[in-house]
């Protein structure tokens, strides 16, 4: 499922659709929880700092495979976002960090067109 | 701890040796670069690879893609040019944010899979991406990143073949560079990642690798 995230407004419109997804596809609530989570301070990143992006989520082998993009500024001075309670703008969320850590796998590619961050959940 | 090793064969001597690598101990991150200036290891850029660990010792704090603007249009690369790896290598959060241009290798271990990290085409000096892409990958707890310059001829099938990953990160990179041979300058930079055992009972899971 594909979530276009273009205004404040439709953030939480974005998540209760995400979560009714995410209910739909796995059994465990704390794993729902974790990835929307995740869901939320992808989404609040991307409107922060991009205006607008894009979501995509996919579920394949007990995994949950979570796709951002958006044509932001990319990263910039990645040493001060990742340190615990940074933030670049006001922000809803729990950081960088705690992103990286709970999910099984992160890559993210970043420059001057924007940013692509792979998350992987691996489901118990 | 977050270990480096480096090794290192000129394919002549020191002074046509262009291959050469900088790691720096900051309080939240290591700064790693691995770099190869051209000149077929006949010719004396290893005074050029001086200037450059220099240049990085001077300038590792920068974003790194502005860093690698800063010596692609410095002119003293502009004869030779030269294959770049720059990294950080986070200490609190597990991860590695890298770049690089040019023709070397990096590769990924965790638990007996190797994967290619990417990087882009290019000649530093000479030539770069339009679009240099600055890439983050979240590390596990004895996740190794090996990274080789051109004389070295690094297959992955060997290194699972020859079991360099059951052995220390010096003697891999030892290993990798007297045995994987090109006609060039070699050299060979593994990074290990280990935490602290104090950290890791503060944070028990976040290291842990998931089972599929």
């Amino acid at each position: 499922m594909e979530f276009r995230i273009n205004h404040e407004s439709n953030i939480q419109s974005v998540l209760t659709q995400i979560e009714r997804y995410l209910g739909a596809s796995m059994s465990k609530k704390i794993e729902q929880a974790q990835i929307l989570t995740i869901c939320s301070e992808l989404i609040n990143n991307i409107y922060i700092h991009a205006g607008k992006g894009m979501l995509h989520i996919s579920t394949d082998e007990g995994k949950v495979l979570l796709v951002a993009k958006d044509h932001g500024p990319g990263f910039s001075d990645i040493d001060k976002i990742i340190k615990e309670g940074y933030s670049t703008k006001s922000s809803l969320g729990i950081g960088i960090p705690a992103i990286i850590r709970m999910s099984d796998d992160l890559e993210a590619k970043s420059n001057k067109n924007g940013v692509e961050i792979r998350i992987t959940k691996v489901l118990s | 701890m977050i270990g480096f090793y480096t090794a290192i064969a000129p394919f002549l001597n020191d002074q046509t040796c262009g291959d050469f690598s900088v790691v720096i101990d900051k309080e939240d991150y290591f700064f790693w670069s691995v770099g190869d200036i051209g000149g077929h290891g006949n010719e004396n850029v290893g005074d050029l690879a001086r200037t450059c660990e220099e240049l990085l010792l001077e300038n590792y704090e920068m974003p790194l893609d502005r860093l690698l603007q800063l010596i692609h249009e410095d002119k003293e690369y502009r004869q030779k040019g030269m294959t770049l790896f720059l990294a950080r290598v986070y200490k609190r959060t597990p991860l590695i944010e890298y770049l690089g241009v040019g023709n070397i290798r990096i590769l990924h271990l965790r638990k007996g899979k190797i994967t290619q990290m990417k990087i882009q085409e290019g000649i530093v000096g000479y030539s770069i991406p339009g679009t240099i892409n600055t890439r983050l990958k979240k590390m596990y707890k004895d996740d190794r990143v090996i990274v080789a310059t051109d004389g070295v001829s690094l297959h992955t099938r060997q290194i699972l073949a020859d079991k360099l990953e059951s052995t220390s990160i010096d003697k891999m990179a030892e290993h990798i560079v007297l045995h994987y041979r090109n006609n060039d300058d070699r050299l060979c930079s593994v990074m290990e990642y280990k935490v602290s055992s104090s950290y890791l009972q503060l944070n028990p899971n976040i290291y842990t690798v998931p089972l599929s």
